[in-house]
């Protein structure tokens, strides 16, 4: 096999293999192959090298066959378990890289076929109607609100988590003034050609809002379709993270806080999952240096979840109640974690060891949770400055099998670069040892 | 694909003690061979990373691993003989070869732990070839002959009473009561003594260790033999079959593997002599360096193997300049008739590293119809290089009476003249050749009449001789041996 064949990007036409020269296997997970299309496109069109993707492909195999261990659930796998989360090496970019693990909108919040009654508010003359028959709103008379009518749908979206809004108007586009969701705020106004609208947003309340302008009666609007789905997957970077804060490979692969302004809100709501069916997890690859700093945080009067290193010294991990101290243990490395399946106690994983602490659960809210600081109450604090190579949240899981998968992705996304092998063609240990050995500056 | 080969060859390993059970009993290990440096070499497989004590990256080879001092060069595996039961446990090694200070030296430490008077070590013995596998001062289990063979060697215990010793594919065992493991470190290259010293240290080139729980010496002797053979083959990878044959073979008679460097330097030679179309001229011949022991240097490159007479030692050789006479008794009967080649179709020729004055013939047979190429001193010749190819009549005095280091050699392809060749030069002789002789030439001596005459004396050493058919450009030889002699001297450590 040539030997440039396993960096050649996986999309390229002979990344499988040259004619009459042999092959490679492809990643063929249709998963795995959604989150690495994803991942070119977010990456400029260029996508990672067969190795990578292979090592991507092998990853979302093995959380899919990883029973997550939930009594609730016995069918359910880590990879179900999995909710928001991205592997923040490997890819070539930094957006590459902030791309969700697994596809970023819930499920359909809306049925077209069946709205509900709209809500219909007047003002300055206005007389809205709604036609359930024909999905129509309408209004006869000219008024003096360019804001009224409002028909306002109820949808049983969560306030608090983010949403993608989209769909397409037709009739009198011109005269929408707005779509947006909840009742407040500032919404969009479609498509004038299209009649499209697509956006994500915040929901201030469970419902969706359409604005007409009623100075431009008379009116007809047909909503042609109409989607609302969560978007509680894809994180959102604050504090101007640039190129320089991201290693896609090397010794310490991942995305490097600064301990000041940079963290990533994650968009997950930390009551997004069950109260006592949860987990959060980072991979570190370079700890922090800075005292009371979190990796991963949410922080507020009803819900406290963290992994937080009070370095040089000790490193305390938090669901609920009560926290649980790892003596010792600020300077550790690879993944760390928590999951609850019951009220009373969560289980912890940290620098490869894992045990049930006891420490009762707490409801939540639907304040997201933050990584390289924590989210209190709404506003980021305690950065860190540790360098991180994935995190996780979801469903309660299996943390151990958990660990060793993601340790044997990121240590194959390693491999690869630092060797130019494919990592399909190693055992886990080959590999983990030659990572090493050339991480350590070894050569063979 | 080098490192592909690498990696694969270390993958079959890592997944034949998986398979084979062996991997959960390692608690730690490293493989010493196949990296190009010391950081991977000295990166563990498993468990922590070791103290390296004096080891400096010329010491590597990465076909055959590290090579000890056996002065102050050994390594700290900061794992501790306690780690493991001192009745469930093993420890095992990889010599790539053999400590040449072992016989008739002191006893050398390949690995081991020692602390209030109980050591739990292997070792060569001194005075002897025999391996000692010891919990002392309780006892220890002996393998004879093995010492100064390459290969694996492991002891392991499943009791208290039952010792089990491996070494170079032999296996024994014995009633051997435990001791108490150090407190310490176990050490490698040596017996680790208290936290950061060690005695017994041993030259002995090795490519991996391991320690841990008790497990079967005989699978993982396999295992990791494969493993160090995989790994010198990839160094190998293209080599000329007849190289690699010759390699082989001295090998064998060494009981060690010989240095990467040295290997490629005799590929070169070889894939150089039948480049020049030489290869097939020669018919008997040997490499008098290079190899570890004087056994390896007279295996024959082409030909029949020397018989060497007068009671040679390891002090006549030297890896790097080759073998030296003692000018009464010691001689090498090539075992080739000078008339195995035709009249008008013979070379002889010879590289002398160090020079000699005095009588010195260096490869000859004499009588009527003879080759040599010596030096003689009056009566008759005043301090004359002498050449002759298949004639008693054609004597050609050299301006330069010395023997000169390098290439000296002759080559007739006519009846009426040959070439001679010295210090770099080519000199045709006009000379009528003469029905060959039929004893067999003589290297260090000539053959008179059946009895060695004319010691070389002990001042001429000898890197190479060959003997064979004609060489139509004896400077094509001497670039080749003179390189050949060049880069082995430089790939020895």
């Amino acid at each position: 096999m040539p030997t440039l064949a396993p960096k050649l990007p996986w999309q390229h036409a002979f990344a499988g293999g040259y004619p009459r020269r042999g092959g490679q296997p492809l990643p063929t997970d249709p998963d795995a192959i959604d989150y690495l299309n994803r991942v070119a496109a977010a990456d400029g069109g260029a996508a990672v090298e067969v190795g990578i993707a292979q090592a991507i492909d092998a990853f979302v195999r093995g959380c899919k066959a990883d029973s997550a261990g939930f009594a609730g659930d016995p069918t359910r796998t880590n990879w179900d378990a999995i909710q928001a989360s991205c592997i923040m090496c490997g890819a070539r970019t930094l957006s590459g890289a902030l791309v969700p693990l697994k596809t970023p909108y819930g499920p359909e919040l809306v049925n077209i076929d069946a709205l509900p009654t709209p809500t219909i508010a007047d003002s300055g003359g206005s007389a809205g109607e709604w036609t359930a028959a024909t999905r129509t709103m309408s209004n006869t008379p000219v008024g003096s609100s360019d804001t009224y009518p409002r028909f306002t749908f109820a949808v049983s979206a969560t306030v608090g988590r983010r949403y993608r809004v989209s769909g397409v108007l037709s009739g009198d586009i011109a005269d929408v003034y707005w779509v947006r969701l909840g009742a407040s705020g500032v919404g969009v106004v479609p498509n004038p050609v299209t009649g499209a609208f697509d956006f994500v947003a915040v929901c201030p309340a469970a419902s969706i809002q359409f604005l007409l302008n009623g100075t431009l009666a008379p009116s007809s609007v047909r909503i042609e379709s109409l989607s609302i789905r969560e978007d509680s997957f894809t994180p959102t970077a604050f504090g101007s993270w640039a190129s320089g804060d991201y290693s896609r490979s090397g010794s310490t692969p991942g995305l490097k806080g600064n301990g000041s302004t940079k963290y990533l809100n994650t968009n997950r709501a930390n009551n997004a999952d069950g109260q006592n069916d949860s987990h959060f997890s980072a991979f570190v690859t370079l700890p922090t240096t800075l005292f009371n700093s979190y990796y991963l945080g949410a922080f507020t009067a009803s819900a406290v979840k963290y992994l937080n290193s009070r370095y040089p010294t000790d490193f305390y991990l938090r669901d609920g109640a009560v926290e649980y101290v790892a003596a010792g243990k600020a300077n550790a490395t690879g993944l760390m974690g928590m999951s609850r399946d019951n009220a009373a106690n969560v289980k912890f994983r940290i620098d490869g060891v894992g045990g049930t602490h006891t420490s009762a659960s707490w409801v939540g809210d639907s304040y997201s949770t933050f990584i390289f600081a924590r989210n209190a109450t709404g506003t980021a604090a305690n950065f860190s400055d540790g360098r991180l190579a994935f995190y996780s949240i979801g469903a309660a899981i299996d943390l151990a099998a958990m660990d060793e998968r993601v340790t044997n992705l990121v240590t194959a996304i390693r491999f690869h670069t630092l060797t130019g092998l494919l990592p399909n063609d190693y055992d886990p240990a080959t590999i983990a040892y030659i990572t090493a050995a050339y991480a350590a500056g070894g050569t063979l | 694909m080098t490192v592909k080969a690498k990696a694969d060859a270390i993958d079959r390993f890592v997944r034949t003690l998986k398979s084979g059970g062996l991997y959960d009993d390692i608690g730690a290990a490293c493989i010493m061979a196949g990296w190009t440096n010391l950081a991977g070499a000295l990166y563990p497989l498993k468990g922590a990373a070791p103290t390296n004590n004096g080891f400096l990256a010329a010491d590597l080879d990465a076909g055959i691993g590290l090579k000890g001092n056996g002065s102050n060069k050994w390594i700290g595996t900061n794992r501790l003989g306690t780690a493991d039961n001192q009745n469930d446990v093993h420890q095992s090694a990889y010599m790539s070869a053999s400590a040449p200070t072992v016989v008739g030296g002191s006893s050398r430490y390949i690995m081991g732990d020692t602390d209030s008077g109980n050591t739990n070590a292997i070792l060569q013995l001194s005075g002897s070839l025999n391996d000692s596998f010891q919990s002392s001062p309780s006892g220890s289990v002996v393998i004879t002959g093995t010492a100064a063979t390459a290969g694996f060697r492991g002891m392991s215990r499943t009791s208290s009473t039952a010792l089990a010793a491996r070494s170079a594919g032999t296996a024994n065992s014995g009633t051997v009561t435990s001791v108490p493991r150090s407190p310490n470190q176990v050490g490698v290259y040596g017996s680790a003594f208290g936290v950061a010293s060690a005695t017994g240290l041993t030259d002995a080139t090795l490519s991996f260790y391991s320690i841990g729980s008790a497990l079967d010496l005989a699978a993982l002797d396999s295992a990791v033999s494969t493993l160090m053979a995989d790994l010198r083959a990839i160094d190998e990878d293209g080599f000329d079959r007849d190289a690699l044959a010759y390699i082989r073979a001295v090998e064998a008679a060494d009981g060690s593997f010989l240095e990467t460097g040295v290997k490629q330097a005799i590929n070169s030679f070889i894939v150089g002599l039948k480049k020049d179309n030489l290869w097939n001229a020669i018919k008997a011949s040997c490499i008098l360096c290079g190899a570890r022991t004087i056994a390896g240097a007279l295996v024959p490159l082409a030909g029949t193997a020397p018989t060497a007479y007068g009671g040679w030692s390891s002090g006549d050789y030297n890896r790097e300049t080759g073998l030296v006479g003692n000018g009464t008794t010691k001689y090498l009967d090539s075992n080739r008739a000078n008339n195995a080649d035709p009249q008008n179709d013979q070379h002889m020729a010879a590289y002398a590293t160090a020079v000699t004055n005095g009588t010195a013939m260096g490869v000859g047979a004499l009588q009527a119809g003879i080759t040599r190429i010596g030096r003689r001193n009056p009566p008759g010749f005043t301090n004359t290089l002498v050449f002759r190819s298949q004639t008693n009549t054609g004597v050609t005095d050299k301006t330069d009476a010395q023997w000169t280091s390098g290439l000296a050699g002759v080559s007739r392809s006519q009846s009426n003249s040959y070439i001679a060749r010295s210090a770099g030069t080519n000199l045709s002789v006009t000379a009528d050749s003469q029905v060959p002789y039929a004893q067999n030439s003589y290297v260090f001596c000539r053959n008179s009449d059946g009895a060695a005459d004319d010691f070389a004396t002990s001042g001429l050493r000898l890197a190479f001789y060959s003997i064979g058919s004609a060489i139509s450009d004896l400077s094509l030889l001497d670039a080749r041996v003179t390189t050949l002699v060049s880069q082995i001297a430089a790939a020895i450590p």
